[in-house]
Formats: structure tokens, C-alpha cells, sequence
């Protein structure tokens, strides 16, 4: 224990703290108009749109980030479907048409696959009818116009708007928001003893800029054009104009992000601004500020307001992880919101950061030459800068939830705790030093690429450690196969996988030939779907209790956790497969163009897709068991899991201001099993010994 | 927004206000263990965040520099505004500490009785709008103000003229090209340039000053040369634009220096304007928290101060490696 | 084994090998790795679940079986690294043929093509700028530059010698492409203002397809391109057959003055 901690003893807990000597001073006004009005109700608007209390607000975050996830999801069905039936009218009918067909489909095509291994002969060839023909008033046509999906076919840019959505929905307005605001919110202050969170103006502000900058970014796809690029396809750009989203990948590299989607009339800067991809850098200003706000706020409520004896080394897992995820958020994210800046400016003022002299879009030269000259690079080592640190704010927050998980249905302590804690902060600070390994294709000389593939050899180390750790943890163990824990251990070999097969990527050479091919969807696909969506599934499962005061459905559960892990698996399983055959990513068509090198591996298209589909089937009985269990699940206890941590020591729901009495802490996070303790778990609240102290050295 | 540093931690409802000061300690106390109070480690995490965001720029301006095919020279930019703005808010930072001086020492006083806090923050501000209006003048400056690049073959139709003017002319290799700059006379319209297919110049004199670094023009001196038609000292200069390379004024649009220099000098005006309107609120309506917790208001006023501390020193870098460099 | 196994093509330069070599042994590296930790993982699962194991160990697992593991894990990174990424690497972006025995060729991209730019029997490429660009021009020669006039323009198609090395600079005139080429296993980013050069010796006569490999917008799938692999003979006749610039370009560019 170390002595910072012996003088916090001074304030006894933040729900009496203004009683207390150390604050009574200064405070003492605060009391006198106590009664008055500390007990006054908020309307509506105050208790749910409105609300200052980081439960609600946590809340907020999470049914807010579903739905984008949703969103997300839907997105990139849409372009599943282009990319295994290209040209082919997207409705309902078809839809169900091919997943009802896949099963007979797959098992010849097995057939098909056993025999050309033994060298029988084989037919690769699929035996289509002629495609249909586009339809009449589709769902899709209707949604999206006629200019997206004419007939409910799928137009490339239109493809293009929704990978671009696709990627950014759910990198920063689903997981992101879901991860660290989300389960943050709801759970940090919770686990550290916290009375709020240390800013809850703050704390609402960054939910509403992040709400307001995510309906901003989903609202660009309907930014009318006049007409778009004829159907001969070879309009000038100068005249043609799109409307719709941002159509430039969630990288937005310049200068395609600055000469795509472009305005109605160049000399104005309302029309400028009011272009897909422009939106998208307001949007992404907006969201910037949220999460430097919720950063600031994190990082000072777990300095600031931990409890009276929860030291640093006595705090769960899931804290640290978050703490260090609020560090990347605060310093990685400002140099994106620079280089977002900087290409509003390109866009709207017409400068020339990121435009190099000399640029000819269709014959005719189109930047103001002589202008002293930009470069399209300076934004992608702005943006890899953040795009880096990003990838771990996904994912930390998730380790850490579910090292929660697997502590408490292990029922014992994690093993090496500290080795944990010391790995989440390498990870962390190597994170800034790893970002051009996305650039290894751009002219990359040998010194630099020494250094960026060694920073990655190395930053793979900690990501072991902690894995390692986990799998360990379950040594000795004593596993209640509860659904959390079904999803937390899921999760383990599933980021093993997207992160083993970020080890060849990490290497330059091999990216010569693995570079922006389905590998590297594949890689990065295991890690934030497979990985941290499962991850977050297991939070979600896990601290619903708290959260409602009662349980999911167990038997939903299962309903949901075998068949979205199988479907994961066959989603993206074999992108791998396609990617070593060279098929490359951003392709509406699926690589239908160069089908002669991809041979048999387009079939595989059809397998995912109908997958893909499936998967959202798969998520109904969640999505019935999340809002069915809010009013009919069963009732639990305050501390129905027998956990240990700080959270589980309050009524379900918590109450406003969290605790009914004062919160002391006496033990480490993770105290479970302890010799000679009469339950299997000891509460970090429950007055008594440290078995740290008691077993020290055999631990 | 996030440029109020201490306006959004509190309450403005004195209600709201004591809700939260019993769930969360540590608002006007610091806790023993970290030494700070939550307001101003906040404030430090968002300085912290701050120095990213400005360093994203400042290093995007090496970069660009670097790669750069010419660079302005370095007269461009008025020097002494620049440094009197940079005494400018010097000052206003002294101010700063003495109004969370006087708080500290509790002299409340009024705006106009010198040595208290409202009239330290009556200067702060003050200062504030000063530097603010010099800016403004700067950029106006910069609207009106044309460069011209005419190109070398034709160059020597122009000698005597621009001589006669005493002119100050800059060479560019990269481009081929020798630099005047100056005002306009008669129309500024692009379209309508083009299509009388010539401009006219006042140009700049000669300031003899020196380029700097890789590729930067040098100043040229302009032979009496026969042909061009002579003319006083403010007579346009009348140029063909078919011997003109580019032309523009000083805005984003024409040139990546102009471009970063417009970038960073209006996110820094913006973040002296969210500095001001806390300022303001301090100085006025939020300055009733004295009456009721005098230290809690040299709180605000010590976190407001460190934001503008910092934004001071964002000008002391960004004088120097704009103007001067 | 493990790369035709999981559908790579077969390899067509010579340094093809040397990749497929170190991805091959990193598969074998992750496929061991994740084997390894699967089975183990399973095994806990089974051996340590709460019907068999009611009573969990306070203390866990000892040793330092894990430690020899994890050191083994960065052992073997540091020879991939040292042993096979960085010298393959710097061969790649450091060990460029000779400018005479190597064949070299001037690539600008565009939306939503590939322009080749030979410079043609003197060896010497004709000054170029972007200003002169037009649909007869695709890379924009020069025609005041007498060194251009033998210079050869191709679009969409390259054609390379067996046997001999290429080293290809590669630019685009507007927005990012990656020339990719994945039977040579190499790419590499076309980007406008930089000029980035990359060398391979092709082994196989045959055609190649071209991949755009970076988002260049709606065309971008489309955005495919040809090499044509021909013995060092056959090459010779297959330049011979293109039009030089001096016969599509100079002639027109006289009239126009
Ligand atoms: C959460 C997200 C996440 C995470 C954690 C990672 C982790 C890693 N990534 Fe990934 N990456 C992305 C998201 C992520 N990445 C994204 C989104 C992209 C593409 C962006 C784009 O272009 O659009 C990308 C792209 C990308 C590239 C660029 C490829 C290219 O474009 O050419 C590279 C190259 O080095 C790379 C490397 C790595 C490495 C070395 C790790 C390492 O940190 C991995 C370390 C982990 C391990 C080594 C696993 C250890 C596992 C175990 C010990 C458990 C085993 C247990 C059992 C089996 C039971 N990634
Ligand atoms: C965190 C990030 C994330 C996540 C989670 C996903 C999830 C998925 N992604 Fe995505 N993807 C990206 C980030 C992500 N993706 C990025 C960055 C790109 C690159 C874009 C670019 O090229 O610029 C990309 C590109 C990309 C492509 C390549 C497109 C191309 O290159 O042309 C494909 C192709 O199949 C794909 C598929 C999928 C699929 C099938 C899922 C599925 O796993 C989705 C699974 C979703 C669910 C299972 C949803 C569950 C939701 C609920 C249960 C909601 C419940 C609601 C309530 C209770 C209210 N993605
Ligand atoms: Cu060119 Cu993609
Ligand atoms: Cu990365």
C-alpha cells in the first residue's frame, strides 16, 4: 500500500465528504442550503436526455452505440451483397432467395473442392441463370434514390459512401463510444467508489457533441447532387456532383477526400460545407471534442475520486485499462482533429495542404499550381498517428472488461496482475511510435521501416503478456460457464487470431504482397468484431445486472453466443483465404473484374455474405433478450455474480450518487478463493484483512 | 465549448451546484495525494491535449516547409505588429496572475480601482481585445495585398518600369518566375482580369531584406532597362497576363504559407476569443461566487489563467516561426 | 506448403520466392503459436471447469514455463525481423539493379489507367510535365525535348523482358493509386508529387494482371492493367511495334505551332 493512499483516509467517501474537517470549511455553505436543494426531482429532460449522473449517461452511450453498431451492420450487408451478387438487384426476395439456396449450394461446392483435390474434374464456375434484371420500386431504390441503387443495384459509389460509413460508424461512433464511454461510464466510478464522475456537465456535454456529430455524419447520405456522374460514367468532375456521404474510405486520404464529393459551387463556402466528405470532417471535429472531453474526465475521476483505501495497485483491471485508453484518446486524437482541419480548409478554403502542384483530374489540370504545394502524405502520418492509438482504444477497454469477467467466474485472482497493469501502459505508450506501419507502400525508405517494424515486433510483446495472462488466470480455476464468461472466453482466441495474423503484416516485406488485400480486412475484422464485439457482448451480459436490477435471459444467451460465434467465424475466416489469393479490399465488385487471378476463391464470397446475413439473424434473440429482461428478467440481488469488485457492493440499480454508505476499501480487486475465507469471494468493501499482507510473496 | 475551461465543471444554479459538491470532492480542495484540485488537473489534461493539437500543426508546418517548391520571404508578414501583439499578451498574462493575486489576497474592488481583481481582469481582457484587433487588422492587411509572379522571359518588358518604382522584386528559381507585390489599382476581379487580359500594380518598395534557407527568393535589383514606360513613385504598373505565372492575394488559397499562417493564427484567435468570454463571465456574473467562496473563485480564476498562460505561449512560438523564420 | 495451401499464386520474380519463404514461415510460426495456445486453452476449459473443479486455487499457476514461452514468442520475432524482414527490405528499397542492365520505365497513373513511359532507343527519358498532359499525352512529353522523340507511351499495358530487371518509377497524376501486382509480389503507392521507385525481375513470360490497391473512387475495381512478360527477343519486337512519340506526339505538336 503505498502512502498516497494512507492520506486519502482524510475524506471518508465522496457521499459525506463535505462533512468531513478536511472540506468543511469552504463547504460549509454547501450544507446549509442542503435540504433546499439537494432532493429536488428533475423533469424528464433532466433524468434522460439531459442528465448529469454518469449512469444515465453511460446509458445513453450504450443504446446510442448499439444503434450505430446496428447501423453499421446493416451498412455493410448492403455491401456484402454487391460484392457477392455484383450488378443484382438488392430486395428482400433476393435476399432470402440466396440464403434459403446457400446450404445445397455449399455442399456442392465441397463436393466440387474434394474432387479437384484429387485431381478429378471439377466446375469452379458458378451455374447462374441470366442475373436478374433490375427491379421496379425496390426498398432500397426508395431509401437510398434512384441514383444509388437504380433498380436496387448497387452503384460502386455508392459502395464507395457506405465502406466509408461502414468504417468510421462503427470505429468511432459504435465501439468506440461502446468500450470506453459506455461500459466506462457506467462502470468506472463505480469500481473506483466514486460518488460521479469528476465533470458532469462535462460528462453530458461529450455525450450530446458525440449524438449530434453521429446524426451529422448518418445525415450526409442524403446531400442532394444534381444528377451525379452520368450513367456514361465519364462527366468531368468539375460538373458532376454526387451528393451523398463521405466516399473516400474511413481513411480519407487526400487528395481523393478532397476532390470527391464535391460541391455545387465551389465559390461558396455554405456549399463547400455542405458536401459528404466535408460533413464527415465537421462530424469528426465534433466527435474529436467529445472524446477529449470524456478523456479530460476520465483521467481525472480516477486520480481524483478514488475511495478511501483504493490505492493504485488495488484497482480492478478494467480501470487501468480505461485509464490508459482515456491517454490515447486525449493525446492521439488532436493531431487528426489538425489534420481534419487542415482538409476542411483544403475543401472549403481551397488551399493546398494536402494537394501537391501539378494534379490533372480527367485532362485538365485542377490545383492552382504554383501554390506552393501540399503533401497527400502529411495527412496520412497525421492520421496513422491517431489511427494506431485508435486501434487499442477499441480494444483496451474490452481486454479489460473482460479480464472482469474472467476473474470473477474463474473465482480467483488474476494471475499477474501487475504484469498486466505494466503491459497495458507499454502498450500504450508504444501505441504512438508504431503508426506508419500503414504506410510501408508509400516510398518508404529502409531506415524508417527498420524502425516502424521493429516498434511493431515489439508492440506485439505486451499484447501477448497480456493474453497470456488471462489464459493463465484460468490455472487452478473453477469455471461457472455463466454467459458472460461464454463470450469473455470466446474472446480470447478470437483477438489470438487477428492478432497473430497481424504479425506478417507487421513486416514490410510480406505487406509488399499482403497490402490492402481481404488478409488485412480479415486481420483487423477478427480483432474488432470477432474480438471486441464478443468482448463487449460479455460486458453487456455482465453488468446488466447492476444496470437493471435484473438478469438477461440465460437460455436467450445461449441462443445468442453459439451461433454469432460459428457465423463470426465463417464471416471472416475465409477473407483470409481471398486475401492470400490477392484479392484487394474497396472493391464493390469483389474482385470480379480480375476473377481470371482470383480463381476459385470468388465463391467464397457467397459463403460470407449469406453468413453475414445470417449473423444479423442471429442477433434477434439479444436484441429481444436486452429489452424483454428490462421489465421481465429475473430479479436479482445486489451482488448476483458473488464478485468482488466495488460496483457489486451497492443496490441494483445503483441510486443517485451510487452508494448508500460510505465506501472504504481494504483489498485488492481480484480477491477470490481466499484461504481460510468463509465464501469464495471477498468483497474489496468488506471490513477486514488484505490477503495481499497475509499471503505476501506467496501470491 | 471546449475553450472554457472553468465555465463547464461548475454549476451555474447554485442548486445544481451543492448536489455535486457532495458527490464529488476535491472541487476547491486539492486531495492530499495528487496535490490538485479536479479543476485544474482538468485543465492540465486538456493543455496536454492542447500541446498535441498545436504541435499536429506546428509539425505539419515543418513538413510542409520541407517539401515546400518556394517559400515566401520573410517581410511578408508585419513585423512589428507581430511584436507588439506578442507584448500585447505578455501583459495580459501578468494581469492574469495578479487578478488571481488579488483574489488569493481577497481584494474583490471593482473595474476601476487599480491593484484588484476585477480590474486586473478588466485589463486581461482588455489586452485581449487588443491583440485581437491588431489581428484583424493583420489580415485585412493580407486581403488586400497582391503578389505578382511574372514570368523570367518576360521579365524584361517590366525592368524600367519597376525600377522607376523603386520596386522590391523577388526572384523564385523553382518557378521561373520574379515576384512583385503590392496593391492593385482598378479592378481586383479575377474574371474580369482575364478577360481584359492585363492588371495593374502599385507594387511594394524595395525593403532589402534577405531570404532565408533552401530555396528562398532573393531579392533582385532591377536594371534601368529601355522599353518599359516610365513611372512615378505609387503609379500602377500596368502587366500583361500572359506574362504572369500566378497572381493572387494573401489569402489560404494562393499559398500553402498563407494557408498555415490563416490555419494557425485563426485557431489561436479562436481559442483568445473562448478565452475571453471566460474572462468576461469571471470578471462579472460568475465573480458573485466570491461573496460565497472566495477560494473557490481564485480556483477558477488560477485554471482560467493557466489556459491563457498557454495560449500566450502558443503566440511566443508561432511569432517567431512565422514571421521570422 | 502452408501458402498454396491458403491459395497464393504461384510466384513470377525472382525475389517472389524470398516473400513467400518468410510468409510461409510465419504462418507456420502463428499456425504452431495458435495450435499450441488453442489446445491448451481448451484443455482448462475442460480440466478446470466448476463440476470438476468445485474449489478454485487461490495461488494459480507457478513456474516459468510461460516466461521460457514468451521469450521463445520474441525470440523468434527478432530472426523474423533481423533474419528476413529488414534484408528483404533493404534489397527491395536500397539495392536497385544498374541503370544498364536494368530496364527502366516511368509509370503515372491515373483515374482510372495505368501510363507507361519507355524512354525509348537512346535510353534517355524526354523531360515531361504535367501542364502538357492531354488524352494523345497521357504522361505529358515535351515535345521541345529532342531526348523525347523516341520515347515510348503505353496505356494499360506493359510489356517487360524475362530475365532482365525493371526498375519502374511510379507517380500519378491525380489522386493515390497502388500499383499491385501480386504474381510479382510487389506493390506500391502512385502518389502524386513523389516519384517512387521499385525494381523486380520477372521469370515467367505471361500475363499479369495489375491491381489498383488503393481507393481512387468509383472506378477504382475496375482499375485493372496488364503486364506482358515476353522473352528478351519477343520484347524487342514488342517495342518495335509501339508508336514512339516522336511519330504520335512531335508531329502534331509542329502542326499546332
Ligand atoms: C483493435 C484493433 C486492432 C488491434 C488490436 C491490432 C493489432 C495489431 N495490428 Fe492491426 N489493424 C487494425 C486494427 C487492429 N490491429 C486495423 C483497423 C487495421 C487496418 C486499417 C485500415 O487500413 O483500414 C490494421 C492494420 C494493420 C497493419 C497494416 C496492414 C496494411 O495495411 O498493410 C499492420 C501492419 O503492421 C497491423 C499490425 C498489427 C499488429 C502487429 C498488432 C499487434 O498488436 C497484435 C498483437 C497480438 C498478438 C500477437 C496476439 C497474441 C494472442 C495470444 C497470445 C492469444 C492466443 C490465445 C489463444 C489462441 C487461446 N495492423
Ligand atoms: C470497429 C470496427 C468494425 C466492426 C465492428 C466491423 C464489423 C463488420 N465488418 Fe467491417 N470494417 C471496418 C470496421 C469494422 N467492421 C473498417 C474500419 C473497414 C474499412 C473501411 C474502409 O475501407 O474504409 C471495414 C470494412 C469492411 C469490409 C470490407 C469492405 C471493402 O473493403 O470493400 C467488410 C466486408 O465484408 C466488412 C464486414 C464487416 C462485417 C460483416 C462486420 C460484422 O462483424 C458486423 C457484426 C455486427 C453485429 C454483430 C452487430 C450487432 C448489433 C447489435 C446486436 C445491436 C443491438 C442493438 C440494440 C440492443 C439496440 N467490413
Ligand atoms: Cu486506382 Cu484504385
Ligand atoms: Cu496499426
Amino acid at each position: 500500500m503505498d502512502d498516497a493512499s494512507e492520506s486519502s483516509h482524510a475524506e471518508i467517501t465522496p457521499a459525506t465528504s463535505h462533512s468531513t474537517p478536511g472540506t468543511a470549511k469552504h463547504a460549509d455553505h454547501a450544507h446549509g442550503h442542503h435540504d433546499a436543494h439537494a432532493h429536488h426531482e428533475p423533469g424528464f429532460w433532466g433524468k434522460y436526455v439531459f442528465s448529469t449522473d454518469h449512469k444515465t449517461i453511460g446509458l445513453q452511450y450504450l443504446i446510442t452505440s448499439l444503434l450505430f453498431l446496428l447501423f453499421g451492420f446493416f451498412m455493410v450487408l448492403m455491401m456484402r451483397w454487391s460484392i457477392a451478387y455484383p450488378g443484382q438487384p438488392l430486395t428482400v426476395a433476393n435476399v432470402f432467395h440466396k440464403v434459403t439456396e446457400a446450404p445445397s449450394k455449399f455442399v456442392h461446392r465441397i463436393g466440387e473442392n474434394v474432387k479437384a483435390t484429387f485431381g478429378y474434374a471439377h466446375d469452379f464456375k458458378e451455374k447462374e441463370g441470366a442475373p436478374p434484371k433490375p427491379e421496379e420500386g425496390t426498398l432500397a431504390e426508395f431509401l437510398f434514390s434512384k441514383k444509388n441503387m437504380p433498380g436496387g443495384v448497387m452503384q460502386p459509389s455508392f459502395y464507395n459512401q457506405l465502406g466509408a460509413m461502414h468504417g468510421t460508424i462503427m470505429v468511432f461512433l459504435a465501439i468506440v463510444p461502446l468500450g470506453f464511454a459506455a461500459f466506462g461510464n457506467f462502470a468506472v466510478p463505480l469500481q473506483i467508489g466514486a460518488g460521479d464522475m469528476c465533470f458532469p456537465r462535462l460528462n453530458m456535454a461529450s455525450y450530446h457533441l458525440f449524438l449530434w456529430g453521429g446524426l451529422l455524419m448518418l445525415f450526409s447520405f442524403w446531400i442532394p447532387g444534381n444528377g451525379g456522374f452520368g450513367p456514361d460514367g465519364v462527366t468531368p468532375a468539375a460538373i458532376a456532383v454526387e451528393g451523398g456521404a463521405a466516399q473516400s474510405g474511413w481513411t480519407s486520404y487526400p487528395p481523393l477526400s478532397v476532390l470527391s464529393n464535391p460541391p455545387l459551387n465551389p465559390d461558396s463556402i455554405l456549399s463547400c460545407l455542405m458536401t459528404g466528405q466535408s460533413i464527415w470532417l465537421v462530424a469528426m471535429v465534433l466527435l474529436i471534442t467529445s472524446s477529449l472531453l470524456g478523456s479530460v474526465n476520465f483521467i481525472a475521476t480516477i486520480v481524483q475520486l478514488r475511495a478511501p483505501g483504493m490505492t493504485w495497485m488495488r484497482m480492478p483491471f478494467f480501470v487501468w485499462a480505461q485509464l490508459v485508453t482515456a491517454f490515447l484518446l486525449l493525446l492521439a486524437f488532436p493531431p487528426l482533429e489538425a489534420a481534419g482541419i487542415m482538409q476542411l480548409m483544403d475543401r472549403v478554403a481551397h488551399t493546398s495542404f494536402f494537394m501537391p502542384d501539378g494534379l490533372v483530374w480527367e485532362n485538365v489540370p485542377i490545383t492552382a499550381t504554383y501554390s506552393g504545394g501540399g503533401s497527400p502524405l502529411l495527412y496520412q502520418h497525421l492520421f496513422w498517428f491517431l489511427g494506431h492509438p485508435e486501434v487499442y482504444v477499441l480494444i483496451l477497454p474490452t481486454i479489460g472488461a473482460v479480464t472482469e469477467i474472467i476473474a470473477c467466474n474463474s473465482r480467483k485472482p488474476i494471475w499477474g496482475q501487475n504484469t498486466m497493469v505494466v503491459g497495458v501502459w507499454v502498450l500504450g505508450f508504444l501505441s504512438f511510435i508504431v503508426w506508419a506501419h500503414h504506410m510501408y507502400l508509400t516510398g518508404m525508405g529502409t531506415k524508417v521501416a527498420a524502425f516502424f517494424q521493429t516498434t511493431t515486433i515489439i508492440i506485439s510483446i505486451p499484447s501477448v503478456l497480456i493474453l497470456t495472462a488471462m489464459l493463465i488466470t484460468l490455472w487452478g480455476a473453477s469455471i461457472r460457464f455463466t454467459v458472460p464468461m461464454l463470450f469473455a472466453t470466446a474472446f480470447i482466441p478470437l483477438f489470438g487470431i487477428g492478432g497473430l495474423t497481424g504479425i506478417p503484416l507487421a513486416f514490410s516485406a510480406p505487406v509488399l504482397y499482403l497490402h490492402d488485400t481481404y488478409y488485412v480486412i480479415g486481420h483487423f475484422h477478427y480483432v474488432v468484431a470477432p474480438g471486441v464485439i464478443t468482448g463487449a457482448f460479455g460486458a453487456i451480459y455482465h453488468w446488466y445486472p447492476k444496470a437493471t436490477g435484473r438478469k438477461m435471459s440465460d437460455f436467450l444467451g445461449h441462443v445468442h453466443f453459439w451461433p454469432t460465434i460459428l457465423l463470426m467465424n465463417c464471416v471472416f475466416m475465409p477473407m483470409f483465404l481471398q486475401g492470400m489469393s490477392g484479392m484487394h479490399r474497396r472493391g464493390f465488385d469483389g474482385g470480379a473484374s480480375y476473377s481470371d487471378l482470383l480463381g476459385g476463391i470468388l465463391y467464397w464470397h457467397q459463403f460470407i455474405t449469406v453468413s453475414a446475413f445470417l449473423l444479423l439473424l442471429a442477433q434477434i434473440p439479444f436484441i429481444f433478450n436486452f429489452f424483454y429482461s428490462i421489465w421481465f428478467g429475473e430479479k436479482v440481488s445486489t451482488n448476483p455474480w458473488h464478485a468482488t469488485t466495488v460496483e457489486w457492493d451497492t443496490p441494483s440499480p445503483p441510486p443517485h450518487g451510487n452508494f448508500t454508505k460510505p465506501i472504504q476499501v481494504y483489498r485488492g480487486a481480484y480477491e477470490y478463493s481466499v484461504p481460510g475465507h468463509p465464501t469464495d469471494y471477498f468483497p474489496q468493501t468488506e471490513p477486514g484483512y488484505d490477503p495481499a499482507d497475509k499471503f505476501k510473496g506467496k501470491h | 465549448m471546449a475553450h472554457s475551461p472553468s465555465s463547464h465543471d461548475h454549476a451555474h444554479d447554485a442548486g445544481h451546484d451543492h448536489e455535486q459538491h457532495e458527490l464529488i470532492p476535491y472541487i476547491v480542495k486539492p486531495r492530499p495525494d495528487s496535490g490538485l484540485y479536479n479543476g485544474k488537473l482538468g485543465i492540465w489534461l486538456f493543455l496536454a491535449s492542447e500541446v498535441m493539437l498545436f504541435g499536429g500543426l506546428f509539425s505539419s508546418y515543418i513538413f510542409l516547409r520541407l517539401g515546400a517548391e518556394h517559400w515566401p520571404y520573410q517581410e511578408i508578414l508585419d513585423i512589428p505588429l507581430g511584436l507588439f501583439n506578442t507584448a500585447v499578451l505578455i501583459c495580459s498574462s501578468i494581469t492574469m496572475v495578479m487578478a488571481w493575486a488579488a483574489v488569493k489576497r481577497r481584494r474583490f474592488g471593482s473595474f476601476l480601482t487599480p491593484g484588484t481583481y476585477q480590474f486586473y481582469m478588466a485589463l486581461t481582457i482588455g489586452c485581449a481585445a487588443i491583440f485581437l484587433g491588431v489581428k484583424s487588422k493583420e489580415y485585412n492587411d493580407k486581403f488586400v495585398h497582391y503578389g505578382v509572379f511574372i514570368k523570367k522571359a518576360a521579365f524584361a518588358k517590366y525592368e524600367g518600369a519597376l525600377h522607376e518604382a523603386n520596386a522590391g522584386t523577388k526572384e523564385y528559381t523553382t518557378i521561373e518566375a520574379y515576384e512583385i507585390t503590392g496593391h492593385l489599382h482598378g479592378t481586383v476581379d479575377r474574371k474580369k482580369i482575364t478577360e481584359q487580359k492585363f492588371l495593374e500594380i502599385i507594387p511594394d518598395a524595395k525593403k532589402g531584406g534577405h531570404g532565408h534557407g533552401g530555396d528562398a527568393p532573393k531579392e533582385v535589383t532591377v536594371k534601368p532597362h529601355g522599353g518599359g514606360g516610365s513611372s512615378d513613385h505609387g503609379t500602377p504598373i500596368k502587366i500583361d497576363t500572359e506574362d504572369i505565372v500566378r497572381w493572387g492575394n494573401f489569402i489560404p488559397k494562393y499559398s500553402t504559407f498563407f494557408a498555415i499562417y490563416f490555419t494557425m493564427t485563426g485557431l489561436h484567435a479562436l481559442h483568445i476569443i473562448g478565452g475571453m468570454l471566460v474572462l468576461t463571465y469571471l470578471a462579472t456574473f460568475g465573480a458573485n461566487l466570491y461573496k460565497e467562496n472566495p477560494e473557490w473563485l481564485a480556483n477558477r480564476v488560477e485554471v482560467t489563467g493557466l489556459f491563457w498562460h498557454f495560449v500566450d505561449l502558443v503566440w511566443i512560438f508561432l511569432f517567431p516561426v512565422l514571421y521570422l523564420l | 506448403m502452408l501458402n498454396s495451401l491458403l491459395g497464393m499464386p504461384a510466384s513470377a520474380s525472382q525475389h517472389g520466392f524470398q516473400i513467400d519463404q518468410m510468409i510461409e514461415f510465419c504462418h507456420w510460426f502463428m499456425l504452431i503459436l495458435f495450435v499450441g495456445w488453442f489446445s491448451f486453452f481448451l484443455y482448462l476449459l475442460w480440466r478446470f471447469r466448476a463440476s470438476r473443479n468445485p474449489q478454485a486455487s487461490y495461488y494459480g499457476a507457478e513456474g516459468t514455463v510461460f516466461k521460457h514461452l514468451e521469450f521463445t514468442v520474441v525470440l523468434i520475432e527478432a530472426v523474423l525481423l533481423l533474419g528476413f524482414a529488414l534484408p528483404l527490405w533493404w534489397q527491395r528499397t536500397a539495392g536497385f539493379p544498374d541503370e544498364k542492365t536494368a530496364l527502366q520505365v516511368n509509370l503515372v497513373a491515373q483515374a482510372f489507367s495505368w501510363n507507361y513511359h519507355y524512354p525509348g532507343a537512346d535510353g534517355k527519358f524526354g523531360r515531361t510535365s504535367m501542364n502538357l498532359v492531354s488524352s494523345t499525352n497521357p504522361v505529358g512529353i515535351d515535345p521541345t525535348d529532342p531526348a523525347g522523340k523516341d520515347d515510348i507511351m503505353t496505356v494499360g499495358e506493359m510489356g517487360v523482358p524475362v530475365g532482365q530487371p525493371v526498375v519502374l518509377r511510379i507517380t500519378s497524376k491525380d489522386v493515390i493509386h497502388n500499383f499491385a501486382v501480386p504474381e510479382f509480389r510487389t506493390a506500391k503507392d502512385a502518389i502524386p508529387g513523389t516519384r517512387i521507385p521499385i525494381w523486380f525481375t520477372v521469370t515467367r513470360p505471361g500475363e499479369y494482371t495489375v491491381i489498383c490497391g488503393q481507393l481512387c473512387g468509383k472506378s477504382h475495381a475496375g482499375m485493372k492493367g496488364l503486364v506482358k512478360a515476353m522473352p528478351a527477343d519477343e520484347f524487342r519486337a514488342w517495342l518495335g511495334e509501339q508508336k514512339t512519340a516522336g511519330e504520335s506526339l512531335y508531329p502534331k505538336a509542329i502542326a499546332q505551332h
